[in-house]
């Protein structure tokens, strides 16, 4: 079959699958890591992944963090590549985690929630909104709108109305 | 411009805010507060979602009655409280017990929170604050703002908890909007619509059952503002 040629096996015997970026980016992982995204894991089971799985919507920069972030959770060392270790532990994962969000600038960090979105990607989404709300939790509206580059398009009247509505808010 | 995200992104991100800073984020720009309060991600954590029983006054009869589910899990009851500890903690439909019985013939239930009733006793002339749950209760104080004494009909007095707080939420005070204009006042809004100029009753602190009812003080300052929907009635 023509479409064998997309899929290699590994050593484990797992199918592998090819993603592509939308700048041609291409990332060859195993099922099981690929089934971490419920999009992919139903495009799996409908049998439409033999000519690689196009991602017009993720850039190859977010998709790399995407494939490092599966490839350690999925606990699978050989697809992992050499850089991981055979098995992760949780406190590996944990660091992991924390490193990967802690070092995202905003655009990047927005980059991975629409990726994480859009695959389907529970925990990751979980983990970059976490860092969002974390990011907001305990400022001010005027904090939030410098933190993320929001324009306020309340006008004045407005914007002390809904102060006013939500004004145990503002208390000491 | 809002955040680069789809709005179940947005929301799913807000979800996880305490309700101090998502009540700021709903300020932050018009499709935040459209989100906010089109998905009502905060008055879930403002307002309880099921009903345990209801309150009913009567016209020609001296006092009202509860209608529950017996052994309700409602949070009325603290673990510390005495009726729970017992093994009790059915709230006795008829009330019998709270307010006491003698000097507090026709009572009436002007309002309720948390578990807690703000009662209309010695005629409406004084305002009793009862756990039913733990059988205690506070006569308030006669608000000393008033120039003359207040008759309470059968609404008009509100008690009022701090949404802000953690659980259990702590009990604010109790609004009185006739007293507007001549008392601390708080401007407060009720069913999400009509505004209310309403006064703090200052000047009291009790503890009932574990839950604080916050001094205002002798007349000072103080002014709550209490969001919309959490006032009863």
């Amino acid at each position: 079959m023509a479409a064998a040629a997309a899929e290699a096996t590994t050593d484990g015997g797992g199918k592998m699958i090819i993603l592509i970026s939308a700048d041609g980016k291409r990332f060859e992982v195993t099922e099981a890591v690929a089934s971490q995204s419920q999009l992919i894991s139903n495009m799996i089971e409908d049998d439409c992944t033999e000519n690689g799985v196009r991602l017009p919507n993720v850039d190859g920069d977010i998709l790399t963090m995407v494939v490092d972030y599966c490839n350690m959770h999925a606990g699978d060392a050989a697809a992992a590549g050499d850089t991981m270790k055979a098995s992760s532990t949780e406190e590996e994962l944990k660091k992991f985690d924390a490193e990967l969000v802690q070092a995202l600038e905003n655009p990047v960090l927005f980059k991975l929630i629409l990726a994480a979105n859009f695959l389907n990607i529970k925990s990751l989404l979980d983990m970059t909104c976490q860092r969002v709300a974390d990011m907001m939790s305990g400022k001010t509206p005027e904090q939030m709108r410098e933190t993320f580059s929001i324009e306020n398009d309340f006008t004045p009247e407005e914007e002390a109305a809904i102060r006013q509505e939500n004004a145990w808010a503002f208390d000491d | 411009m809002a955040l680069p995200v789809p709005d179940d992104a947005l929301a799913d991100i807000l979800r996880r805010l305490p309700p101090r800073s998502l009540a700021a984020a709903r300020c932050v720009c018009k499709p935040w507060r459209d989100l906010v309060d089109g998905r009502a991600l905060l008055l879930p954590r403002l307002l309880g979602h099921s009903v345990h029983g209801v309150l009913i006054n009567y016209i020609d009869h001296d006092r009202p009655h509860l209608f529950s589910r017996r052994r309700s899990r409602s949070r009325s009851r603290s673990s510390s409280s005495p009726a729970a500890s017992s093994g009790g903690g059915d709230i006795d439909g008829n009330l019998s017990s709270v307010p006491p019985k003698g000097d507090m013939d026709w009572w009436h239930v002007m309002d309720h929170c948390d578990g807690l009733l703000l009662c209309a006793v010695e005629w409406g002339n004084r305002l009793c604050v009862c756990n039913p749950a733990t059988r205690r209760w506070a006569t308030l104080p006669r608000c000393p703002e008033s120039p003359k004494p207040i008759r309470y009909g059968t609404g008009g007095a509100y008690l009022a908890f701090d949404p802000a707080a953690a659980s259990p939420p702590q009990l604010r005070g109790v609004l009185d909007p006739r007293l507007a204009g001549e008392a601390p006042a708080a401007t407060t809004k009720a069913e999400g619509e009509s505004n209310h100029r309403a006064a703090v009753l200052p000047g009291f602190a009790a503890r009932i059952a574990g839950r604080r009812l916050l001094d205002y003080g002798g007349g000072g300052a103080a002014a709550a503002t209490i969001s919309t929907g959490v006032l009863h009635g």
